[in-house]
Protein backbone atom coordinates (compact mmCIF):
# COMPACT_ATOMS: atom_id res chain seq x y z
CA UNK A 1 0.00 0.00 0.00
CA UNK A 2 1.39 3.40 -0.93
CA UNK A 3 1.99 5.94 1.82
CA UNK A 4 -0.42 8.35 0.19
CA UNK A 5 -3.22 5.82 0.01
CA UNK A 6 -2.58 4.74 3.60
CA UNK A 7 -2.66 8.35 4.80
CA UNK A 8 -5.97 8.91 3.06
CA UNK A 9 -7.43 5.77 4.59
CA UNK A 10 -6.32 6.76 8.07
CA UNK A 11 -7.69 10.28 7.67
CA UNK A 12 -11.03 8.87 6.59
CA UNK A 13 -11.03 6.57 9.58
CA UNK A 14 -10.25 9.50 11.89
CA UNK A 15 -13.20 11.42 10.50
CA UNK A 16 -15.43 8.42 11.04
CA UNK A 17 -14.18 8.11 14.60
CA UNK A 18 -14.84 11.79 15.22
CA UNK A 19 -18.39 11.29 14.01
CA UNK A 20 -18.80 8.07 15.98
CA UNK A 21 -17.77 9.64 19.27
CA UNK A 22 -19.69 12.85 18.58
CA UNK A 23 -22.94 11.03 17.86
CA UNK A 24 -22.82 8.30 20.50
CA UNK A 25 -25.03 9.43 23.33
CA UNK A 26 -26.99 7.72 26.12
CA UNK A 27 -30.63 6.94 25.65
CA UNK A 28 -33.12 9.74 26.12
CA UNK A 29 -34.02 10.30 29.75
CA UNK A 30 -30.77 9.00 31.14
CA UNK A 31 -29.40 12.49 31.76
CA UNK A 32 -32.36 13.45 33.95
CA UNK A 33 -32.47 10.10 35.75
CA UNK A 34 -28.82 10.26 36.67
CA UNK A 35 -29.06 13.85 37.78
CA UNK A 36 -31.88 12.96 40.15
CA UNK A 37 -29.96 10.01 41.53
CA UNK A 38 -27.02 12.28 42.24
CA UNK A 39 -29.23 14.82 43.95
CA UNK A 40 -30.87 12.14 46.07
CA UNK A 41 -27.50 11.00 47.41
CA UNK A 42 -26.51 14.38 48.79
CA UNK A 43 -26.94 15.02 52.51
CA UNK A 44 -30.44 16.20 53.33
CA UNK A 45 -29.39 19.50 54.91
CA UNK A 46 -27.44 20.43 51.78
CA UNK A 47 -30.42 19.82 49.57
CA UNK A 48 -32.75 21.78 51.80
CA UNK A 49 -30.33 24.70 51.96
CA UNK A 50 -29.87 24.75 48.21
CA UNK A 51 -33.57 24.32 47.55
CA UNK A 52 -34.35 27.35 49.69
CA UNK A 53 -31.45 29.33 48.24
CA UNK A 54 -32.27 28.56 44.64
CA UNK A 55 -36.04 28.98 44.90
CA UNK A 56 -35.95 32.52 43.59
CA UNK A 57 -33.34 31.80 40.98
CA UNK A 58 -35.48 28.99 39.65
CA UNK A 59 -38.00 31.53 38.42
CA UNK A 60 -35.54 34.23 37.41
CA UNK A 61 -33.52 32.32 34.87
CA UNK A 62 -33.59 29.27 32.68
CA UNK A 63 -33.20 26.19 34.87
CA UNK A 64 -29.89 24.36 34.78
CA UNK A 65 -31.80 21.10 34.75
CA UNK A 66 -35.14 20.19 33.23
CA UNK A 67 -38.19 21.44 35.12
CA UNK A 68 -39.54 17.90 35.36
CA UNK A 69 -36.40 16.85 37.19
CA UNK A 70 -36.68 19.83 39.53
CA UNK A 71 -40.28 18.99 40.30
CA UNK A 72 -39.44 15.39 41.21
CA UNK A 73 -36.51 16.57 43.30
CA UNK A 74 -38.69 19.00 45.22
CA UNK A 75 -41.17 16.22 45.95
CA UNK A 76 -38.33 14.09 47.29
CA UNK A 77 -36.86 16.90 49.39
CA UNK A 78 -40.19 18.01 50.80
CA UNK A 79 -41.20 14.41 51.51
CA UNK A 80 -37.94 13.79 53.32
CA UNK A 81 -38.23 16.96 55.40
CA UNK A 82 -41.75 15.98 56.46
CA UNK A 83 -40.44 12.64 57.64
CA UNK A 84 -37.61 14.25 59.60
CA UNK A 85 -39.82 16.87 61.21
CA UNK A 86 -42.47 14.36 62.14
CA UNK A 87 -39.96 12.33 64.09
CA UNK A 88 -40.80 9.24 62.09
CA UNK A 89 -37.96 6.78 61.64
CA UNK A 90 -37.87 4.19 58.95
CA UNK A 91 -35.56 1.24 59.18
CA UNK A 92 -32.68 1.32 56.70
CA UNK A 93 -34.09 -1.78 55.04
CA UNK A 94 -37.51 -0.26 54.52
CA UNK A 95 -38.24 -0.42 50.82
CA UNK A 96 -41.94 -0.20 50.32
CA UNK A 97 -44.09 2.70 49.29
CA UNK A 98 -43.34 5.44 46.78
CA UNK A 99 -39.79 5.70 45.55
CA UNK A 100 -39.15 9.09 47.15
CA UNK A 101 -40.25 7.97 50.61
CA UNK A 102 -38.40 4.69 50.41
CA UNK A 103 -35.18 6.53 49.74
CA UNK A 104 -35.52 8.79 52.76
CA UNK A 105 -33.47 6.72 55.22
CA UNK A 106 -30.57 6.45 52.81
CA UNK A 107 -30.74 10.11 52.03
CA UNK A 108 -30.67 10.96 55.71
CA UNK A 109 -27.58 8.81 56.15
CA UNK A 110 -25.90 10.03 53.02
CA UNK A 111 -25.13 6.53 51.77
CA UNK A 112 -27.02 3.50 50.61
CA UNK A 113 -25.57 0.74 52.80
CA UNK A 114 -27.13 2.18 55.96
CA UNK A 115 -25.14 2.55 59.16
CA UNK A 116 -21.82 0.79 58.97
CA UNK A 117 -20.04 -1.34 61.55
CA UNK A 118 -16.80 0.19 62.77
CA UNK A 119 -13.50 -1.36 61.73
CA UNK A 120 -10.89 -1.60 64.47
CA UNK A 121 -7.62 -3.27 65.34
CA UNK A 122 -8.14 -6.48 67.29
CA UNK A 123 -4.70 -7.57 68.44
CA UNK A 124 -6.17 -9.40 71.43
CA UNK A 125 -7.92 -11.89 69.16
CA UNK A 126 -4.64 -12.93 67.64
CA UNK A 127 -3.26 -15.55 67.04
CA UNK A 128 -5.80 -16.53 64.43
CA UNK A 129 -6.72 -20.15 63.97
CA UNK A 130 -4.11 -21.95 61.90
CA UNK A 131 -6.68 -22.69 59.22
CA UNK A 132 -6.51 -19.16 57.83
CA UNK A 133 -3.53 -19.91 55.71
CA UNK A 134 -0.27 -18.26 54.89
CA UNK A 135 -1.43 -14.68 55.27
CA UNK A 136 -1.98 -15.20 58.96
CA UNK A 137 1.41 -16.87 59.18
CA UNK A 138 2.96 -13.81 57.64
CA UNK A 139 1.39 -11.64 60.31
CA UNK A 140 3.28 -13.62 62.95
CA UNK A 141 6.55 -12.67 61.24
CA UNK A 142 5.82 -9.01 61.57
CA UNK A 143 3.83 -8.44 64.70
CA UNK A 144 6.39 -9.18 67.44
CA UNK A 145 7.32 -5.53 67.95
CA UNK A 146 3.88 -4.04 67.58
CA UNK A 147 2.52 -2.29 70.64
CA UNK A 148 -1.22 -1.78 71.19
CA UNK A 149 -1.25 -0.63 74.83
CA UNK A 150 -1.81 2.87 76.16
CA UNK A 151 0.57 5.63 75.14
CA UNK A 152 0.83 9.38 75.23
CA UNK A 153 0.34 10.22 71.59
CA UNK A 154 1.43 13.25 69.66
CA UNK A 155 0.99 13.95 65.95
CA UNK A 156 4.29 14.87 64.30
CA UNK A 157 3.69 14.03 60.66
CA UNK A 158 2.11 15.45 57.56
CA UNK A 159 -1.37 14.49 56.48
CA UNK A 160 -1.96 13.36 52.89
CA UNK A 161 -4.37 15.19 50.66
CA UNK A 162 -7.91 14.06 51.36
CA UNK A 163 -8.93 11.39 48.86
CA UNK A 164 -12.25 10.03 47.83
CA UNK A 165 -12.54 6.47 49.06
CA UNK A 166 -15.79 4.52 48.66
CA UNK A 167 -17.01 1.77 50.94
CA UNK A 168 -17.15 -1.71 49.39
CA UNK A 169 -19.52 -4.40 50.55
CA UNK A 170 -19.81 -8.14 50.04
CA UNK A 171 -22.58 -10.46 51.11
CA UNK A 172 -21.52 -13.57 52.96
CA UNK A 173 -21.45 -16.31 50.31
CA UNK A 174 -23.46 -19.48 50.52
CA UNK A 175 -22.53 -23.02 49.67
CA UNK A 176 -23.42 -22.47 46.01
CA UNK A 177 -20.77 -19.78 45.65
CA UNK A 178 -18.21 -21.98 47.36
CA UNK A 179 -19.12 -24.91 45.10
CA UNK A 180 -18.83 -22.71 42.01
CA UNK A 181 -15.44 -21.47 43.06
CA UNK A 182 -14.27 -25.01 43.76
CA UNK A 183 -15.51 -26.02 40.32
CA UNK A 184 -13.56 -23.20 38.70
CA UNK A 185 -10.29 -24.55 40.09
CA UNK A 186 -11.13 -28.14 39.19
CA UNK A 187 -12.23 -29.38 42.58
CA UNK A 188 -15.95 -29.88 42.34
CA UNK A 189 -16.07 -33.51 43.42
CA UNK A 190 -15.88 -35.25 46.80
CA UNK A 191 -16.97 -32.23 48.77
CA UNK A 192 -16.73 -32.87 52.50
CA UNK A 193 -18.89 -30.51 54.48
CA UNK A 194 -17.66 -30.20 58.01
CA UNK A 195 -20.57 -28.40 59.57
CA UNK A 196 -24.32 -28.21 59.28
CA UNK A 197 -24.15 -24.80 57.61
CA UNK A 198 -22.03 -26.01 54.75
CA UNK A 199 -18.90 -24.22 55.98
CA UNK A 200 -16.04 -24.75 56.30
CA UNK A 201 -15.95 -27.07 53.32
CA UNK A 202 -13.19 -29.22 51.90
CA UNK A 203 -13.02 -30.26 48.27
CA UNK A 204 -10.67 -32.65 46.57
CA UNK A 205 -9.18 -32.03 43.17
CA UNK A 206 -6.55 -33.88 41.21
CA UNK A 207 -3.51 -33.85 43.53
CA UNK A 208 -4.74 -31.07 45.78
CA UNK A 209 -7.17 -30.22 48.53
CA UNK A 210 -9.20 -27.03 48.63
CA UNK A 211 -10.62 -25.64 51.85
CA UNK A 212 -13.07 -22.73 51.94
CA UNK A 213 -13.65 -20.84 55.16
CA UNK A 214 -16.53 -18.46 55.87
CA UNK A 215 -16.01 -14.98 57.27
CA UNK A 216 -14.35 -15.03 60.68
CA UNK A 217 -16.25 -12.11 62.28
CA UNK A 218 -14.08 -11.65 65.38
CA UNK A 219 -10.91 -10.74 63.50
CA UNK A 220 -12.60 -10.05 61.06
CA UNK A 221 -11.39 -11.97 58.02
CA UNK A 222 -13.29 -12.39 54.78
CA UNK A 223 -14.12 -15.82 53.30
CA UNK A 224 -10.88 -17.50 52.39
CA UNK A 225 -9.70 -20.42 50.34
CA UNK A 226 -6.61 -22.50 50.97
CA UNK A 227 -5.36 -24.76 48.22
CA UNK A 228 -2.82 -27.37 49.34
CA UNK A 229 -1.16 -29.74 46.86
CA UNK A 230 -1.01 -33.40 47.92
CA UNK A 231 2.79 -33.17 47.78
CA UNK A 232 4.94 -30.01 47.73
CA UNK A 233 5.39 -28.64 44.20
CA UNK A 234 9.06 -28.02 43.54
CA UNK A 235 10.03 -24.54 42.41
CA UNK A 236 12.98 -26.11 40.54
CA UNK A 237 15.21 -23.27 41.60
CA UNK A 238 13.07 -20.69 39.78
CA UNK A 239 12.62 -17.18 41.06
CA UNK A 240 10.21 -17.61 43.97
CA UNK A 241 7.90 -14.84 42.86
CA UNK A 242 7.67 -16.35 39.37
CA UNK A 243 7.13 -19.82 40.81
CA UNK A 244 4.29 -18.53 42.98
CA UNK A 245 2.65 -16.79 40.03
CA UNK A 246 2.95 -19.91 37.89
CA UNK A 247 1.40 -22.02 40.63
CA UNK A 248 -1.52 -19.62 41.10
CA UNK A 249 -1.93 -19.34 37.33
CA UNK A 250 -2.43 -23.11 37.01
CA UNK A 251 -5.63 -22.70 39.00
CA UNK A 252 -6.57 -19.25 37.62
CA UNK A 253 -6.01 -17.89 41.11
CA UNK A 254 -3.73 -14.95 40.22
CA UNK A 255 -5.42 -12.00 41.96
CA UNK A 256 -7.59 -9.87 39.71
CA UNK A 257 -7.57 -6.98 42.20
CA UNK A 258 -4.74 -4.41 42.43
CA UNK A 259 -1.87 -5.78 44.48
CA UNK A 260 1.80 -5.48 45.24
CA UNK A 261 3.95 -8.57 45.57
CA UNK A 262 6.56 -9.04 48.29
CA UNK A 263 8.65 -12.02 49.33
CA UNK A 264 9.21 -12.74 53.03
CA UNK A 265 11.72 -15.30 54.20
CA UNK A 266 12.34 -16.83 57.59
CA UNK A 267 14.80 -19.73 57.44
CA UNK A 268 13.55 -22.20 54.86
CA UNK A 269 10.03 -20.79 54.98
CA UNK A 270 9.13 -18.27 52.30
CA UNK A 271 5.85 -16.47 51.82
CA UNK A 272 5.10 -14.72 48.54
CA UNK A 273 2.54 -12.15 49.51
CA UNK A 274 0.04 -10.40 47.20
CA UNK A 275 -1.09 -7.44 49.28
CA UNK A 276 -4.59 -6.50 48.29
CA UNK A 277 -5.45 -2.92 47.39
CA UNK A 278 -8.54 -1.03 46.32
CA UNK A 279 -8.50 1.39 43.42
CA UNK A 280 -9.38 4.93 44.45
CA UNK A 281 -11.68 6.92 42.14
CA UNK A 282 -9.22 9.80 41.92
CA UNK A 283 -6.30 7.51 41.07
CA UNK A 284 -3.92 5.51 43.22
CA UNK A 285 -4.76 2.65 45.54
CA UNK A 286 -5.25 2.02 49.25
CA UNK A 287 -4.11 -1.28 50.77
CA UNK A 288 -6.22 -3.60 52.86
CA UNK A 289 -4.92 -4.16 56.40
CA UNK A 290 -5.83 -6.86 58.88
CA UNK A 291 -6.60 -6.85 62.59
CA UNK A 292 -3.10 -5.70 63.53
CA UNK A 293 -2.77 -3.15 60.74
CA UNK A 294 -0.74 -5.46 58.51
CA UNK A 295 -1.29 -5.58 54.75
CA UNK A 296 -2.65 -8.88 53.53
CA UNK A 297 -4.30 -10.57 50.59
CA UNK A 298 -3.37 -13.76 48.79
CA UNK A 299 -0.17 -15.65 49.46
CA UNK A 300 1.82 -18.69 48.53
CA UNK A 301 3.71 -20.74 51.12
CA UNK A 302 7.02 -22.24 50.10
CA UNK A 303 8.94 -24.54 52.45
CA UNK A 304 12.42 -25.75 51.58
CA UNK A 305 11.91 -25.08 47.88
CA UNK A 306 8.48 -26.70 47.62
CA UNK A 307 5.12 -24.93 47.33
CA UNK A 308 2.81 -26.43 49.90
CA UNK A 309 -0.12 -24.01 50.06
CA UNK A 310 -1.75 -21.00 48.48
CA UNK A 311 -4.50 -18.98 50.04
CA UNK A 312 -6.48 -15.87 49.42
CA UNK A 313 -9.89 -14.25 49.65
CA UNK A 314 -12.74 -16.01 47.92
CA UNK A 315 -13.63 -13.96 44.82
CA UNK A 316 -16.88 -12.18 45.68
CA UNK A 317 -18.92 -9.48 44.03
CA UNK A 318 -18.35 -6.10 45.65
CA UNK A 319 -20.82 -3.25 45.69
CA UNK A 320 -19.46 0.25 46.19
CA UNK A 321 -20.93 3.45 47.50
CA UNK A 322 -19.71 6.73 48.90
CA UNK A 323 -20.04 7.88 52.47
CA UNK A 324 -19.32 11.24 54.02
CA UNK A 325 -15.77 11.11 55.39
CA UNK A 326 -14.30 13.04 58.27
CA UNK A 327 -11.70 15.75 57.68
CA UNK A 328 -7.98 15.28 58.22
CA UNK A 329 -8.12 17.48 61.33
CA UNK A 330 -10.86 15.32 62.80
CA UNK A 331 -8.87 12.19 61.97
CA UNK A 332 -5.81 13.48 63.82
CA UNK A 333 -7.92 14.42 66.84
CA UNK A 334 -9.50 10.98 66.86
CA UNK A 335 -6.08 9.30 66.58
CA UNK A 336 -4.71 11.25 69.54
CA UNK A 337 -7.78 10.56 71.64
CA UNK A 338 -8.05 6.88 70.68
CA UNK A 339 -8.38 4.21 73.33
CA UNK A 340 -5.67 1.53 73.33
CA UNK A 341 -6.58 -1.63 71.45
CA UNK A 342 -5.09 -3.74 74.26
CA UNK A 343 -5.28 -3.24 78.00
CA UNK A 344 -1.81 -4.70 78.64
CA UNK A 345 0.44 -1.65 78.66
CA UNK A 346 3.93 -0.55 79.48
CA UNK A 347 4.04 1.52 82.66
CA UNK A 348 4.45 4.40 82.63
CA UNK A 349 2.78 4.81 79.28
CA UNK A 350 5.40 5.61 76.64
CA UNK A 351 5.38 8.86 74.69
CA UNK A 352 4.92 8.17 71.00
CA UNK A 353 5.20 10.60 68.12
CA UNK A 354 2.88 9.40 65.36
CA UNK A 355 4.87 10.35 62.29
CA UNK A 356 3.33 8.47 59.42
CA UNK A 357 -0.19 7.98 58.17
CA UNK A 358 -1.53 5.89 55.32
CA UNK A 359 -4.96 5.67 53.75
CA UNK A 360 -5.94 2.00 54.06
CA UNK A 361 -8.99 -0.22 53.95
CA UNK A 362 -10.08 -2.31 56.93
CA UNK A 363 -12.82 -4.90 57.09
CA UNK A 364 -15.79 -4.77 59.44
CA UNK A 365 -18.54 -7.37 59.47
CA UNK A 366 -22.18 -7.14 60.54
CA UNK A 367 -25.57 -8.58 59.64
CA UNK A 368 -24.14 -11.11 57.19
CA UNK A 369 -22.21 -8.55 55.20
CA UNK A 370 -18.58 -7.50 55.12
CA UNK A 371 -17.64 -3.86 54.61
CA UNK A 372 -14.26 -2.69 53.37
CA UNK A 373 -14.06 0.78 54.86
CA UNK A 374 -11.49 3.53 54.36
CA UNK A 375 -9.38 4.40 57.39
CA UNK A 376 -6.19 6.18 58.28
CA UNK A 377 -3.49 3.99 59.81
CA UNK A 378 -1.26 6.18 61.97
CA UNK A 379 2.02 4.81 63.25
CA UNK A 380 5.03 5.87 65.28
CA UNK A 381 7.91 4.13 67.02
CA UNK A 382 9.41 4.31 70.50
CA UNK A 383 12.20 2.64 72.42
CA UNK A 384 11.65 0.42 75.44
CA UNK A 385 14.30 -1.74 77.11
CA UNK A 386 16.56 -1.36 74.11
CA UNK A 387 13.90 -2.51 71.68
CA UNK A 388 12.09 -0.47 69.04
CA UNK A 389 8.33 -0.84 69.17
CA UNK A 390 5.72 0.38 66.71
CA UNK A 391 2.45 1.86 67.85
CA UNK A 392 -0.43 1.76 65.38
CA UNK A 393 -3.73 3.56 65.53
CA UNK A 394 -6.56 2.92 63.09
CA UNK A 395 -9.03 5.76 62.55
CA UNK A 396 -12.12 4.91 60.46
CA UNK A 397 -12.85 7.70 58.00
CA UNK A 398 -16.58 7.27 57.59
CA UNK A 399 -18.35 9.98 59.56
CA UNK A 400 -19.16 8.59 63.05
CA UNK A 401 -22.82 9.57 62.65
CA UNK A 402 -23.02 7.08 59.77
CA UNK A 403 -21.60 4.22 61.81
CA UNK A 404 -23.47 2.03 64.23
CA UNK B 1 -16.60 27.30 45.78
CA UNK B 2 -13.53 28.58 43.98
CA UNK B 3 -14.30 31.49 41.66
CA UNK B 4 -12.81 29.77 38.63
CA UNK B 5 -14.62 26.48 39.15
CA UNK B 6 -17.75 26.24 37.00
CA UNK B 7 -20.98 25.01 38.62
CA UNK B 8 -21.11 21.25 38.64
CA UNK B 9 -24.39 21.32 36.74
CA UNK B 10 -22.58 22.93 33.80
CA UNK B 11 -19.82 20.35 33.88
CA UNK B 12 -22.40 17.60 34.07
CA UNK B 13 -24.35 18.82 31.07
CA UNK B 14 -21.25 19.57 29.02
CA UNK B 15 -19.55 16.25 29.60
CA UNK B 16 -22.22 13.60 30.14
CA UNK B 17 -22.44 12.74 26.45
CA UNK B 18 -18.69 12.68 25.90
CA UNK B 19 -18.03 10.55 28.95
CA UNK B 20 -20.79 8.15 27.95
CA UNK B 21 -19.35 7.83 24.43
CA UNK B 22 -15.88 7.19 25.84
CA UNK B 23 -17.18 4.51 28.19
CA UNK B 24 -19.47 3.00 25.55
CA UNK B 25 -16.46 2.46 23.30
CA UNK B 26 -14.87 0.36 26.05
CA UNK B 27 -17.65 -1.98 27.12
CA UNK B 28 -19.95 -4.50 25.49
CA UNK B 29 -23.38 -3.25 26.50
CA UNK B 30 -25.18 0.02 26.98
CA UNK B 31 -26.24 -1.13 30.46
CA UNK B 32 -22.60 -1.37 31.50
CA UNK B 33 -21.91 2.00 29.90
CA UNK B 34 -24.75 3.59 31.86
CA UNK B 35 -23.61 2.02 35.13
CA UNK B 36 -20.05 3.20 34.69
CA UNK B 37 -21.10 6.66 33.52
CA UNK B 38 -23.33 6.97 36.58
CA UNK B 39 -20.46 5.94 38.82
CA UNK B 40 -18.16 8.46 37.15
CA UNK B 41 -20.49 11.38 37.80
CA UNK B 42 -21.40 10.22 41.31
CA UNK B 43 -17.69 10.12 42.12
CA UNK B 44 -17.07 13.43 40.40
CA UNK B 45 -19.94 15.08 42.25
CA UNK B 46 -18.62 13.89 45.61
CA UNK B 47 -15.10 15.07 44.80
CA UNK B 48 -15.94 18.32 43.04
CA UNK B 49 -15.19 20.48 46.07
CA UNK B 50 -11.62 19.22 45.92
CA UNK B 51 -11.22 19.66 42.17
CA UNK B 52 -8.60 22.31 41.40
CA UNK B 53 -9.12 23.78 37.90
CA UNK B 54 -5.76 25.53 38.12
CA UNK B 55 -4.01 22.15 37.94
CA UNK B 56 -6.27 20.23 35.60
CA UNK B 57 -8.98 20.92 33.06
CA UNK B 58 -12.45 19.56 33.89
CA UNK B 59 -12.10 17.28 30.84
CA UNK B 60 -8.83 15.73 32.01
CA UNK B 61 -10.19 15.36 35.53
CA UNK B 62 -13.43 13.69 34.42
CA UNK B 63 -11.79 11.40 31.91
CA UNK B 64 -9.32 10.27 34.56
CA UNK B 65 -12.22 9.29 36.79
CA UNK B 66 -13.91 7.62 33.81
CA UNK B 67 -10.80 5.66 32.90
CA UNK B 68 -10.38 4.44 36.49
CA UNK B 69 -14.04 3.51 36.73
CA UNK B 70 -13.83 1.57 33.48
CA UNK B 71 -10.72 -0.27 34.62
CA UNK B 72 -12.48 -1.08 37.90
CA UNK B 73 -15.40 -2.43 35.91
CA UNK B 74 -13.14 -4.75 33.93
CA UNK B 75 -11.33 -5.91 37.04
CA UNK B 76 -14.56 -6.64 38.84
CA UNK B 77 -16.42 -8.22 35.97
CA UNK B 78 -13.61 -10.10 34.25
CA UNK B 79 -13.09 -12.75 36.86
CA UNK B 80 -16.81 -13.05 37.56
CA UNK B 81 -17.67 -13.48 33.88
CA UNK B 82 -14.91 -15.98 33.28
CA UNK B 83 -15.98 -18.01 36.28
CA UNK B 84 -19.63 -17.88 35.24
CA UNK B 85 -18.87 -18.94 31.68
CA UNK B 86 -16.64 -21.76 32.91
CA UNK B 87 -19.40 -23.08 35.08
CA UNK B 88 -22.27 -22.62 32.72
CA UNK B 89 -20.40 -22.87 29.39
CA UNK B 90 -22.15 -19.72 28.31
CA UNK B 91 -21.00 -17.39 25.54
CA UNK B 92 -20.35 -13.73 26.30
CA UNK B 93 -23.43 -11.63 26.99
CA UNK B 94 -25.05 -10.05 23.97
CA UNK B 95 -26.85 -6.74 23.89
CA UNK B 96 -30.61 -6.96 24.09
CA UNK B 97 -32.07 -5.99 20.63
CA UNK B 98 -34.67 -3.73 22.26
CA UNK B 99 -31.95 -1.85 24.09
CA UNK B 100 -29.92 -1.59 20.91
CA UNK B 101 -32.87 0.05 19.20
CA UNK B 102 -33.18 2.58 22.00
CA UNK B 103 -29.53 3.47 22.05
CA UNK B 104 -28.32 6.41 20.03
CA UNK B 105 -25.33 4.98 18.18
CA UNK B 106 -24.81 5.48 14.46
CA UNK B 107 -21.44 3.81 14.23
CA UNK B 108 -22.07 0.66 16.26
CA UNK B 109 -19.79 -1.57 14.21
CA UNK B 110 -16.90 0.88 14.35
CA UNK B 111 -17.22 1.26 18.12
CA UNK B 112 -17.34 -2.51 18.46
CA UNK B 113 -13.98 -2.64 16.68
CA UNK B 114 -12.63 0.02 19.04
CA UNK B 115 -13.85 -2.04 22.00
CA UNK B 116 -11.91 -5.00 20.61
CA UNK B 117 -8.56 -3.20 20.65
CA UNK B 118 -5.96 -3.87 23.37
CA UNK B 119 -6.63 -1.77 26.46
CA UNK B 120 -4.04 0.98 25.90
CA UNK B 121 -4.77 1.32 22.20
CA UNK B 122 -8.49 1.43 22.92
CA UNK B 123 -7.96 4.18 25.45
CA UNK B 124 -5.70 6.20 23.18
CA UNK B 125 -8.33 6.16 20.42
CA UNK B 126 -11.23 6.80 22.75
CA UNK B 127 -9.63 9.62 24.71
CA UNK B 128 -8.31 11.34 21.60
CA UNK B 129 -11.65 11.23 19.79
CA UNK B 130 -13.42 12.37 22.94
CA UNK B 131 -11.67 15.67 22.38
CA UNK B 132 -8.58 15.42 24.55
CA UNK B 133 -5.22 16.74 23.39
CA UNK B 134 -2.31 14.33 23.04
CA UNK B 135 -0.77 15.99 26.07
CA UNK B 136 -3.87 15.16 28.11
CA UNK B 137 -4.02 11.64 26.68
CA UNK B 138 -0.39 11.10 27.67
CA UNK B 139 -1.00 12.52 31.13
CA UNK B 140 -3.95 10.18 31.67
CA UNK B 141 -2.08 7.18 30.38
CA UNK B 142 1.10 7.96 32.30
CA UNK B 143 3.25 8.50 29.25
CA UNK B 144 4.70 11.42 27.30
CA UNK B 145 2.84 13.37 24.66
CA UNK B 146 5.02 11.80 21.94
CA UNK B 147 4.41 8.32 23.30
CA UNK B 148 0.68 9.03 23.29
CA UNK B 149 0.87 10.09 19.63
CA UNK B 150 2.74 6.91 18.70
CA UNK B 151 0.32 4.77 20.64
CA UNK B 152 -2.61 6.48 18.97
CA UNK B 153 -1.25 6.02 15.45
CA UNK B 154 -0.44 2.39 16.13
CA UNK B 155 -3.98 1.94 17.43
CA UNK B 156 -5.39 3.66 14.36
CA UNK B 157 -3.58 1.24 12.05
CA UNK B 158 -4.69 -1.75 14.11
CA UNK B 159 -8.25 -0.48 13.92
CA UNK B 160 -8.05 0.07 10.18
CA UNK B 161 -6.77 -3.49 9.71
CA UNK B 162 -9.55 -4.87 11.90
CA UNK B 163 -12.22 -2.99 9.96
CA UNK B 164 -10.72 -4.02 6.63
CA UNK B 165 -10.48 -7.62 7.80
CA UNK B 166 -14.16 -7.73 8.60
CA UNK B 167 -15.16 -6.07 5.33
CA UNK B 168 -13.18 -8.70 3.40
CA UNK B 169 -14.81 -11.46 5.44
CA UNK B 170 -18.26 -10.10 4.57
CA UNK B 171 -17.39 -9.93 0.88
Amino acid sequence: MSDNKEDLELEALQRELDDAFATTRPRRGFEDELWLRMQARRPLWTRLREAVGSWGALFREAPAIPLGAVAVLLVVVIGASILVNSGLRLSPTHNSGAAGVAQAPDMALGAEFGKLPTPALHPGVYPAPAAYGPSASYATFEQSNLYFGSANLRWAGQMPLPAQAPVFRYTEPGVTTADQFAGSVGASSDKQVRSGTGFPATYRGQSFTLTIQPTEPQLPLEPYFTLAPSAPVSTNGADLQDAAATFLGQYTLVPSWPSSVTVHQSGGHVIVQYSRAFQLPGGGVAYLVNWVGQRYGASVDINDGGIDAASGPLPLNLEATNYRLISNDQAVQMALASAPALTQSIQPAPAVDLKTVELVYALAFARGQGYYEPAYLFSGTFQYNGQTYTKRVLVPLVDPSLRS
Amino acid sequence: MAADRPPFEDVYRDFLGRIYAYVRAQVRTSADAEDITAQVFMNAYQAYDRFEPRNLTPAAWLFRIARNATLDHFRASGRRDRLQRTIEHQPEAEEDPATMAEERIQYRALLAHVAGLPERQRNAISLRHSGLSFEEVGHLMSCSEDAAKMLYHRALKTLRDAVAGQEQAVE
